[in-house]
């Protein structure tokens, strides 16, 4: 293994909770997030359940002092990012340069559905402060001015699997001597956009979604946002900061088959995996528990399904789709999936299916169904797959 | 590798109606708008690819680069398929799409393949599936092309050997304006190519 | 069914191809059109706009969307309800 990369803080909010404690009270619980839709308003209101984040724009304003009218990907982002910057030990060296990345699928495309409305009837309504936040990059922007992470700022957009990438690119750039500390992760915001583009693909389950089971018919969407903080050894080691665990191995590959579905043998998800193995150093036999991409469609969770047993057969780690609880949170999902990956190897958590009965015909991908603390994690696999092919795959590792 | 030279192999782009091959213009479209120069350009190549059609603009305009840069090259004969990767940025990411997407939204209509297309990343899946490609890939957002980060971005993985080939760029679509550069980085020497660097880049960039 | 042939060479795009090209019977799906998943979802919205018509399950798609005489059968069943 290269030299590691230490993953000190995190920063979470999704449907499951507005923060670390609130999330691991709602697996303790076996709660899911996913319900009724009552913040976005839409036409299917009645039909999907959704993932949504339990607070209103105007209280997540409030509690930090921020203007309500901000994209609700603001907002969020905003939210989850000083979280995790609060648990960086208060240091005086202001020459270590601070990157912050973040990933996306939405932008500030919330605000502008409102503008839009407004403005098809009329051309001379609608706010046009509305749609001043609409790029991708600009909750990106406004994140990091507020946090004083100016050294380097960017956003990827590679859809589910961004977050993750933002990770990866965050280690990169840290073991490139590049970077001394990064906050890196990702936030995505429901919109009626997503919704009914998503229901055109007919990958939408109308109840609550059952990754991972051979019933399945589709995702939840959810939104939310998480970040992990993360810093070389040396700079580790001057903060006296205490680890959750490292990132020891990381792949990105293109799966190079399809816009939207993937291969039927999960080709890209195989090379990702066995890239982000390969450079842990790690056996496959070595994993504890894998955060499978699972979102529940037909699609993903068969060739998924497929790649593991590729890489796993016939020992297989523990493993389930989180997605069952916080829904798929597109741009926010690799950050979320991150941050519980941490708390697993931490705490020693196994994290499991909301609801599994009936096996994947002809795979032996089997889910575990309750909770779990107190458990040896020492390595840990997160998957996190995009539209366009885009397959990236992180490995977290205990430190010593 | 460090100590690995790699040289920019070709370059090409769009705009303003013309298409150019490592400087030298190979097809110029005069008045007409991007769509109507895309069809034209499609006959003239006899492409035969139909899924062409199918996607949404900023696609077409990275797609149809692609297929000029990579005319002459022979990428997946030298180079394994997941060893070649790809680093795209623009400033509009896929809203052209969006907005395109949501005033169907408005009349009731969602259409599956033009959400597709709402996702800048597509545009990498697409040559993917055209050049057989597996590496790793990235689409960076950012308001103006930023040749050092991303040539360091590319140093990044060519250095750790995670791939030994790069097709990069800059491709960007809005509301009718266009303007795309792709080049392709490879092992090699001073015989086989320019030097890949920030000044090299820049004045290929500076030929479109 | 010439009516429905110019309606799918529109609604998927399909500019290598003229309307009579297609036969009536012509499987949609299987080689020729070079169709995929994206393309039957198409056809799903093709039904609801311009016949206004909901394909009651995803499952019934392949056989409904096998050939143009497949799709004009549908309609016309269906319409008339």
């Amino acid at each position: 293994m290269t030299d590691p990369v230490f993953l000190t803080g995190l920063g979470i909010i999704s449907a499951i909770g507005r923060d670390v404690n609130e999330t691991i009270d709602s697996f303790v619980n076996h709660r899911s997030g996913i319900g009724p839709c009552r913040n976005l308003n839409t036409i299917h209101k009645d039909v999907f359940p959704l993932g949504e984040v339990k607070m209103s724009n105007q209280e997540l304003a409030s509690l930090h002092g921020l203007d309500a009218r901000l994209s609700r990907t603001i907002l969020l982002s905003y939210h989850a990012a000083i979280a995790a910057k609060k648990t960086i030990p208060t240091f005086k060296n202001t020459n270590w340069r601070k990157g912050f990345i973040s990933g996306s699928s939405v932008g500030g495309m919330d605000r502008t559905e409102f503008f839009f409305e407004d403005f098809c009837s009329d051309h001379m309504t609608g706010d046009l402060r509305d749609v001043m936040n609409h790029d991708c990059g600009k909750p990106t922007d406004f994140v990091a001015e507020k946090l004083g992470f100016k050294d380097f700022i960017t956003t990827l957009s590679t859809a589910c699997s961004s977050s993750a990438n933002s990770i990866m690119l965050g280690a990169r750039l840290i073991k490139a001597g590049k970077l001394d500390l990064v906050i890196a992760g990702g936030v995505d915001a429901l919109t009626k956009f997503t919704l009914n583009g998503f229901n055109s693909l007919m990958i939408v389950d109308k109840e609550q979604c059952r990754p991972l089971d051979e019933s399945r018919v589709g995702l939840n969407l959810g939104e939310g946002a998480a970040y992990v903080v993360l810093m070389s050894e040396k700079v580790m080691k001057e903060l006296n900061a205490d680890p959750y665990c490292m990132l020891s191995g990381y792949g990105n590959s293109n799966d190079s088959f399809h816009q939207t579905a993937l291969s039927n043998e999960g080709n890209g998800p195989f090379l990702a995996m066995e890239a982000a193995l390969d450079m842990s150093g790690l056996l496959p036999t070595q994993i504890d528990y894998i955060n499978m991409h699972g979102t529940g469609t037909q699609n993903n969770d068969m060739a998924e399904g497929k790649a593991v047993e590729r890489i796993f057969h016939p020992h297989y780690p523990r493993l389930s789709s989180t997605k069952s609880f916080t829904g798929h949170t597109l741009g926010a999902s690799g950050g979320v999936e991150a941050v519980l990956s941490a708390l697993a190897i931490k705490e020693g958590y196994v994290f499991p299916n909301y609801q599994y009965k009936n096996p994947m015909n002809n795979l032996n991908i089997v889910p575990e169904t309750k909770f779990q603390k107190g458990q040896n994690i020492i390595n840990v696999l997160s998957n996190s797959f995009g539209f366009g092919g885009n397959c990236t795959a992180l490995v977290f590792s205990k430190v010593n | 590798m460090t100590g690995e030279k790699y040289v920019i192999k070709s370059f090409a782009g769009i705009k303003n109606g013309k298409i150019l091959l490592n400087g030298i213009m190979l097809h110029e479209s005069g008045q007409l708008n991007f769509d109507e120069m895309m069809d034209e350009v499609y006959r003239k190549l006899n492409l035969a690819y139909p899924k062409f059609h199918k996607m949404d603009q900023l696609s077409k305009l990275g797609f149809m680069t692609s297929e000029f840069l990579l005319r002459d090259q022979k990428l997946t004969d030298e180079y394994e398929a997941d060893k070649i990767g790809i680093v795209l940025s623009n400033k509009s990411a896929s809203l052209d799409t969006d907005l395109k997407y949501q005033s169907m939204l408005d009349k009731g209509v969602a259409s599956p393949a033009v959400f597709v297309y709402t996702l800048p990343n597509i545009l990498i899946g697409e040559l993917c599936i055209r050049n057989k490609i597996k590496g790793e890939s990235i689409f960076f957002i950012s308001d103006r092309y930023n040749i050092n980060q991303q040539v360091d971005y590319m140093l990044l993985l060519l250095n750790t050997g995670v791939i030994g080939a790069c097709i990069a760029g800059w491709v960007e679509f809005i509301q009718g304006k266009y303007e795309s550069f792709l080049y392709l980085v490879t092992k090699g020497d001073d015989q086989s190519g320019e030097e890949f660097s920030p000044v090299s880049v820049k004045k290929m960039f500076n030929q479109i | 069914m010439q009516n429905l042939k110019v309606q799918i060479v529109e609604q998927l795009n399909l500019k290598d191809i003229k309307p009579e090209d297609i036969g009536d019977d012509q499987p949609l799906f299987v080689e020729g059109l070079g169709l995929d998943s994206i393309d039957a979802l198409e056809l799903i919205v093709l039904l609801q706009q311009h016949y206004g018509l909901k394909l009651a399950k995803a499952e019934d798609g392949p056989e409904v969307f096998r050939s143009v005489l497949s799709m004009a059968k549908y309609i016309t069943a269906n319409k008339a309800k």
